[in-house]
């Protein structure tokens, strides 16, 4: 593996952090009715967070016509105490490529934007932090 | 603490006097699933506060949640067989939320 040389099909400039930038993925998410998210989704990209990708409140409304049954909705582990959430099945396209996707948002709570590693590990994603770029890649 | 809080909330939900459509698909997933035997692999829909129907594809979903009238805000899709409880809880190092 070592010396293995990726092709970046597409790239997207980190967002500004409180002291680092962190890097993003653009991703477009439609509902289970075929409707399209109206706003482009650039997530903070979180390998810490185990799941596909979680939403606020507010924008995961547009994806509850794919819930899953209460008894399929997921617990996480945090340095807080655990966060129920409810979870529902979209359609992410990234990069090109259709994958069937779980988005998330806080039971109780507001919730946030980013993207985790359930989705992360289907894709060949760079981090080139010098150029401050992440890149779907060609291995 | 958290558990607590959790608890607190679910039995205010539980107490809510109306009915709401969410509620409503929940409950027909939980009457129905029972029999949705011999569905593996299918897509089990459940809008209006019941069971639509079970499909091969997202696409013969997504053209029979376009068919129904009103539009639901609300549905509960389930791939049967396949969709499952979680076995435990997930990680999210470092999480933090705004309440």
């Amino acid at each position: 593996m070592v010396g293995r040389v990726f092709k970046a099909v597409s790239c997207y400039g980190y967002e500004r952090g409180a002291l680092h930038d962190y890097p993003v993925l653009r991703v477009k998410l439609l509902n289970l009715m075929g409707e399209e998210f109206p706003e482009e989704l650039r997530l903070p990209v979180d390998t810490g967070f185990e799941g596909s990708i979680m939403l606020d409140r507010e924008a995961y409304e547009f994806f509850a016509v794919g819930e899953l049954p209460r008894e399929m909705w997921r617990v996480y582990r945090t340095l807080v105490g655990r966060v129920p959430m409810r979870t529902a099945r979209a359609i992410a396209v990234v990069g090109g490529r259709k994958l069937e996707v779980f988005v998330e948002t806080p039971a109780y709570g507001v919730g946030k934007r980013l993207v985790g590693r359930e989705l992360l590990n289907e894709l060949v994603l760079v981090l080139d932090g010098p150029r401050r770029q992440a890149c779907l890649a060609e291995a | 603490m958290s558990e607590a809080f959790e608890e607190a909330v679910e039995l205010w939900l539980s107490c809510r006097p109306l009915f709401s459509e969410e509620d409503a698909n929940h409950a027909a997933y939980l009457r129905e699933k029972g029999r949705l035997k011999g569905l593996e692999g299918k897509y089990a829909v459940f809008a209006h506060g019941r069971f639509v129907g079970a499909f091969e594809s997202l696409e013969a979903v997504a053209k029979a949640l376009r068919a129904l009238s009103p539009r639901p805000r609300h549905v509960v899709v389930v791939k049967v067989g396949v969709d499952r409880p979680p076995r435990g809880e997930l990680e999210w190092w470092g999480g933090s939320l705004r309440l």
